[in-house]
């Protein structure tokens, strides 16, 4: 199983050049593949689970897994981000991922907690 | 661009060649080829033609007749979205042969419709082989094909499904599964004895689809 995640990885587009980052184009690509995980759960029992390939399942998770992180590490501040990891999900899909540079993510991620 | 018309041909002619059928006769055969061309990836053209007002011409290059002559038996049997992995993924191409096998083992005839046995026998033996169907001919096993005999109804596996007097328990369930229904065919599966292997790899691989599609949505709702 394990090996077979890799080797898809290996061979899409997002390959790698950098082995410690998955990067912004990883994360908002995580995130398109979350939402749309979701819209086919709630359009159809089973549906998610019989037409999500495995590499999309792990790109899903991680983006949830970043949001996560960046809400609790984020929540004893004042002014914490307190929308709903869905809402921040489909925000961070709706963007390009090109016009964001690198080391962006927490603006990119501030921007979705704002909502706008 | 203009194509060389020496590598491509016309829908119509490629009927005739492949299946001596006269599309003009057909027209509900020419609207079931043309449903395949896109989902199945057969390579084609659509070519302006400047006399008649804004209509467009399809055609087919040469070297994808053999795979449309393919798609096209399958279509018999499954719907264009189906028939695209059988040409690419093996997993796809031996399940869609266990599909056939069970719903056509001990039928000479569906709905009246003729069947060679010698040629089903042929055509479930390559779809289970490796030889690659964009460039090998699966044998015709129809006496006359489904596209051209049942009225608008082009998939023998759709008009199975409407003779539920004539289905055993183990159609249903390959049935349902094919029609996307998993739960159906999950529950229908649980109720199949058999001492047929077939038949318990078919009932198996529902029951472990559903399984693992039913934690998926659980883990989905968990993380909600």
């Amino acid at each position: 199983m394990a090996c077979s995640v890799l080797l898809v990885f290996s061979q899409s587009s997002l390959a790698r050049d950098n082995n410690d980052f998955v990067g912004l184009e990883g994360f908002v690509d995580g995130c398109t593949e979350l939402v749309h995980i979701y819209e086919k759960r709630d359009k159809k029992r089973f549906l998610a689970g019989q037409t999500t390939s495995l590499s999309e399942a792990l790109r899903a998770g991680y983006c949830r897994g970043v949001i996560e992180q960046y809400k609790e590490q984020n929540n004893h501040y004042s002014r914490g981000c307190h929308t709903d990891w869905y809402e921040i999900a489909e925000f961070v899909a709706r963007q390009n991922g090109a016009e964001y540079k690198f080391g962006a993510m927490d603006s990119l991620l501030e921007t979705a907690c704002r909502g706008h | 661009m203009a194509i060389n018309s020496l590598d491509t041909i016309s829908v119509s002619e490629a009927a005739k060649d492949l299946f001596g059928v006269k599309l003009s006769k057909y027209p509900k055969f020419k609207n079931a080829i043309n449903a395949l061309l896109k989902p199945v990836e057969i390579k084609h053209e659509k070519i302006e033609i400047i006399s008649a007002a804004e209509r467009k011409k399809t055609r087919i290059y040469r070297d994808q007749l053999t795979k449309l002559f393919n798609a096209v038996l399958l279509q018999a049997f499954f719907t264009p979205s189906k028939i695209k992995p059988i040409f690419s993924n093996n997993k796809a191409r031996q399940s869609a042969a266990d599909a056939i096998e069970l719903l056509m083992m001990e039928r000479q005839s569906v709905l009246g419709l003729g069947l060679y046995s010698q040629e089903m026998l042929r055509f479930l033996e390559l779809l289970r082989g490796t030889k690659d169907l964009t460039t090998a001919r699966l044998p015709n096993p129809f006496v006359e094909l489904p596209q051209l005999s049942l009225d608008g109804v082009t998939s023998i596996m759709k008009e199975l499904l409407t003779q539920s007097a004539a289905l055993t328990e183990c159609d249903s369930m390959v049935l349902t599964y094919l029609e996307d229904d998993l739960e159906t065919a999950y529950k229908l599966a649980c109720n199949v004895e058999s001492s047929n292997d077939l038949v318990n790899k078919y009932k198996e691989k529902i029951i472990q689809e559903y399984q693992a599609a039913k934690e998926f949505d659980e883990t989905l709702d968990f993380f909600r």
